[in-house]
């Protein structure tokens, strides 16, 4: 008979965070109820159990066996490219993004990231968003000059192309993103999309919200566990974490796409502009975004397999994507 | 020096006493501490740089305010500082009303029971943590942040060895007191005196200059 | 019955850490040594099935990661720099020239000193948000000149005490940032919502220590050399104290006005200092090496419980603290406002042996959705978002405050201690606050009442 399993969880973002860092509950509700008491799940706050920075490491050696985060919060240990499998600049979107990672390959990639650096986790994809808002900022960004010497916090890959063009980038944690702002450490900052960041704090100091998400169409998390504890779990145990984290995967789209149109319209009442950056821009990061992409492959190779092997799904995706899409309404132009 | 040590050891201050081998120890970890504590200065004339280009020069990278840090780090190795110059907070309303010797005994059981188990278990966890980060080369998660993310975590399991071993120098002190407080003669530490080892463990009342 | 046999080891350990202190071994220590003691013992009682906590060998492994968590704290740069600063000013006696001349500012006042190392402790409190740096720079800076002019112990030592703990409500406030974490709730509300309260407490201490003086002038005694006070008087005061005066407030201000973050404004702080000491000709290398050993070694005592604190919260969550207290206090079944109450009155009781760190990690996120559910008639204008949950994190912040005065375990009573010179004992400094908590207690009651004190600055600022 199957030993009981105890999955004691800590995650990466506060659970109130509806939307990115309610996931874990969702995950750990559905896998609670659905195993019928054979796994139980329960979910740390960041910082309670083992420091954030440290949840790979402690899920790989066995501290605590399992942890829910996303790889591009640990590009320090296993480099940038890591931070494909969480978002791509101008990458995939959500259907394209999922079907890359589970019928594209790119789960394999993820999972071979992990143990070509030595770590003892099982990762499975565990949610999905739909893309951020590209930054808060306190004026509005006309061109190219008006972000040189900014200091701003931002996440992943698009941290590199912020850098590009003359913006200090700091990866702060949800906490520490308000008290920097109000302290001038920072002047403008990227979190998540409008419920989250509304959450936070942001539109009572920042009026002017760029969009559309270009750093991050679609965000992956994944949820880590110990390798040695996820070999000791049954086959029907494994099914079930691995099924309800495809429901999370589902539930995490549904609910972000589901409640961000009222908070962007109560940002507006509350003084908020809503930006559309202009196609100048928008090509302006793109390029610098293609430059970093040609820096980091001539750095790290195995950047290059990672990204190519991305970049080879989406040729061949591109064909149906143009197809079968409408065109979409957007802000472009107007 | 003679004529001054006998039973003065049962009532006397720790700190006017000197036991060779702790004193020795002992150095050790002010040597090491006085010296690292001046990187809060280090720190202060990274922060006037970090001002200087940010409000001067429009300019900030993140491995500048990552320096501060790594520099401010070593405030760890002070912990072991304190423990030589008797600093860390004690709720001492109780404790000073006890002997000195009852104050000793709790000073060898504290020190074998809560200070030594959680150092060499701490630095036992942690030298694996630094060798992992220095295998994968580890890098800040910033962009523009420093590299060599080991070196700074390895102030983590040095300054537990310093902790250990200004720990043990007041283990040894304390438990040489205890001792020479119970059975003391002129005559019997006269002759211990001679004894090649245990010379390191004779306690000496300080000059009023040393202390 | 919601009692679990995890629970008689968190119960053991807060027993065995509270009786381990009185034997005055360093609380860092003690706090240190009992989380791994405990860890050894959830071990052995699992394997004999009396428990489940999981706790082995191996979960000892994130301590070394949460530990490195406080070394790569950004924030708690300041801790070090603002205690270079106020031993830098202390050693030269420009701290004592300074307060001497604003004391005279207050003429014949009785207490004058006493209110006006409360004043300092309000603009500290608004500047670094850092009890450690406050109490311990307030200690520093005024202790001396207090005991010098004959001040009465207890009344110098609580008036420190209790100023520098300001700092946790008067923005910025590391607390209140970690509370918004916790909470959900926006930092800028609560730092709005913090202003009137502290200014009630600051007002509270000042009338207290003018009638206290009133009653009891030999124990405020003024200066020996004061003298009734005319337009010259002001004059030269000025002059007197506007370099150091220059020094503090562009500190402070920098920081206030959102112009430099804390960190930066630490080390400019604490680099003035040295500026100043040269400026006043009393500079030199022995001066500056007492500084940097002391400063070394007061970080250490404050840092060192930083560490203990994280260890033992580690092994408590493992043994089901946190569910300890959240289901213990689902079972009382009290209306909205009696769960307010005997919330505060829980977390005033932990206060005595726990941090507020480890009360905010724990309870808050706990309560955050039970409180949000609750049926109160907390008005926000409009303009505050979730104004029942805000003014609960005031009420909360107001009564942690007492918890850094409150005996055993205080920390605004430790740091003080650690720059106390030696012949002032912690009971001196136990007796100071207790005017000083009840005065806390009283500032709650008005809060309590009166929701809007919190809520109208955030409504008013951030209107649109
Ligand atoms: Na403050
Ligand atoms: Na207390």
């Amino acid at each position: 008979a199957e030993d009981k399993v105890l999955l004691k969880l800590p995650v990466w973002f506060g659970t109130h965070l509806t939307g990115l860092g309610s996931s874990p509950l969702f995950f750990a509700d559905t896998v609670n109820k659905s195993s019928g008491g054979s796994i139980k799940v329960k979910i740390y706050e960041p910082g309670k159990l083992v420091a954030t920075k440290e949840m790979l490491e402690s899920v790989s050696n066995g501290s605590v066996n399992s942890g829910w985060g996303t790889p591009g919060y640990n590009t320090g240990l296993l480099g940038k490219k890591a931070a494909i499998f969480s978002a791509v600049p101008f990458g995939p979107e959500a259907p394209e993004f999922m079907a890359w990672m589970y019928y594209g390959g790119g789960r394999e990639l993820m999972q071979k990231l992990y143990d070509d650096n030595g770590y003892n986790v099982h990762s499975v994809p565990c949610s999905i968003i739909a893309p951020e808002t590209s930054g808060w900022f306190t004026k509005e960004i006309n061109s190219p000059a008006d972000l040189d010497g900014l200091r701003m916090r931002f996440f992943g890959l698009g941290a590199n192309v912020m850098e590009k063009l003359g913006v200090t980038t700091s990866l702060l944690a949800s906490g520490d993103i308000m008290p920097a702002l109000e302290k001038g450490a920072i002047d403008a900052t990227e979190f998540s999309m409008p419920a989250i960041d509304k959450l936070l704090g942001f539109p009572k100091l920042l009026k002017h919200n760029y969009y559309p998400g270009w750093h991050q169409p679609s965000t992956i998390f994944d949820l880590i566990v110990n390798g040695d504890t996820w070999n000791g779990m049954s086959e029907s145990q494994q099914a079930t974490v691995e099924s309800a984290c495809k429901a999370t995967m589902l539930d995490g789209l549904a609910l972000g796409e589901a409640i961000q149109f009222e908070y962007m319209k109560a940002n507006v009442e509350s003084g908020v502009t809503n930006h559309y950056w202009s196609d100048e821009m928008l090509a302006t990061f793109r390029s610098a975004w293609e430059e970093v992409v040609a820096e980091l492959i001539a750095e790290d190779p195995e950047f290059g397999e990672i990204y190519g092997a991305l970049n080879d799904f989406r040729d061949d995706y591109r064909i149906w994507q143009e197809w079968i899409y409408l065109p979409r309404p957007t802000m472009q132009g107007k | 020096m003679s004529g001054n040590h006998s039973n003065h050891f049962a009532e006397c201050d720790n700190k006017d006493v000197r036991v060779p081998v702790s004193s020795f120890l002992t150095s050790i970890v002010t040597t090491i501490t006085t010296k690292t504590a001046w990187f809060n200065v280090v720190v202060m004339l990274i922060i006037l740089i970090q001002v200087t280009l940010r409000y001067g020069f429009n300019s900030g990278e993140a491995w500048v305010d990552e320096l501060i840090w790594h520099f401010y780090a070593f405030f760890m190795f002070g912990l072991s500082y304190a423990i030589t110059s008797d600093s860390h907070i004690r709720v001492d309303i109780m404790h000073m009303r006890l002997s000195k010797r009852k104050q000793r005994i709790i000073e060898v059981l504290g020190i074998l029971f809560l200070i030594m188990p959680f150092t060499i278990i701490v630095f036992d966890h942690s030298i694996g943590w630094v060798h992992h980060s220095f295998m994968a080369n580890e890098f800040s998660e910033n962009t523009t942040g420093l590299p060599y993310r080991w070196i700074v975590k390895s102030l983590l399991p040095a300054s537990l060895i310093l902790i250990f071993i200004a720990s043990l120098s007041e283990l040894i002190k304390n438990v040489v007191l205890l001792i020479y407080s119970n059975t003391s003669t002129d005559k019997t530490l006269d002759s211990k005196k001679n004894n090649s080892l245990l010379r390191f463990f004779y306690p000496v009342i300080k000059n009023p200059k040393e202390t | 019955m919601f009692f679990e046999p995890e629970y008689w080891l968190v119960i053991a350990m807060f027993v065995s850490f509270i009786a381990l202190i009185f034997t005055g071994f360093p609380v860092a220590w003690v706090l240190a040594g009992v989380g791994i003691l405990f860890a050894g013992v959830g071990y052995v009682t699992d394997m004999l099935n009396w428990t489940f906590t999981g706790l082995d060998y191996n979960v000892l492994g994130m301590l070394h990661g949460r530990i490195f968590a406080i070394m790569y704290n950004w924030v708690l740069v300041a801790l070090p720099m603002f205690i270079f600063m106020g031993l830098m000013l202390d050693k030269s006696g420009v701290a004592e020239q300074m307060m001497n001349s604003m004391q005279r500012l207050f003429g014949n006042v009785k207490g004058g000193l006493a209110i006006t190392v409360t004043l300092i402790g309000i603009i500290l409190a608004a500047s670094t948000g850092i009890i450690g740096a406050s109490v311990v720079l307030l200690g520093l800076m005024s202790l001396p000149v207090m005991l010098k002019q004959n001040y009465d112990k207890p009344i110098a030592l609580g008036t420190i005490a209790a100023s520098g703990t300001l700092g946790i409500l008067i923005p910025p406030s590391i607390m209140l940032v970690i509370m918004g974490d916790q909470l959900a709730v926006s930092v800028v509300d609560l730092f709005m919502g913090a202003v009137f309260p502290g200014l009630i407490l600051g007002v509270l201490y000042i009338t207290y220590i003018i009638i206290y003086g009133i009653f009891n002038p030999e124990k405020v005694p003024l200066s020996a050399d004061h003298e009734p006070i005319g337009l010259r008087d002001v004059l030269r005061v000025m002059v007197d104290i506007l370099p150091p005066a220059f020094l503090i407030l562009t500190v402070l201000g920098s920081i206030f006005m959102g112009i430099a973050t804390v960190t930066e404004a630490s080390g400019i702080g604490a680099l003035g200092a040295v500026v100043l000491t040269i400026f006043y000709k009393r500079f030199n290398y022995s001066v500056l090496k007492e500084v940097v050993i002391n400063t070394m070694n007061t970080s250490a005592y404050i840092f060192g419980i930083f560490v203990g604190a994280t260890i033992f919260a580690l092994v408590l969550r493992e043994c089901g603290g946190d569910q300890f207290i959240e289901e213990g206090l689902n079972s009382l079944g009290l209306g909205p406002y009696g769960m307010i109450i005997a919330v505060l009155f829980i977390i005033f009781i932990l206060g005595f042996f726990l941090d507020w760190i480890e009360i905010s990690l724990i309870i808050l996120p706990l309560l955050g959705p039970v409180i949000m559910n609750l049926d109160l008639a907390v008005n926000g204008f409009g303009v505050v978002d979730n104004p029942n949950l805000v003014w609960f994190a005031l009420l909360v912040a107001v009564t942690l405050q007492t918890s850094f005065l409150t005996p055993p375990v205080g920390f605004a009573i430790f740091y003080l201690k650690g720059v106390c010179p030696p012949g002032i004992k912690l009971t001196d400094i136990y007796k100071g606050v207790v005017p000083f908590i009840i005065l806390q207690l009283i500032a709650l009651v008005l809060v309590f009442i009166f929701p809007d004190l919190v809520t109208w600055l955030p409504a008013k600022v951030y209107a649109p």
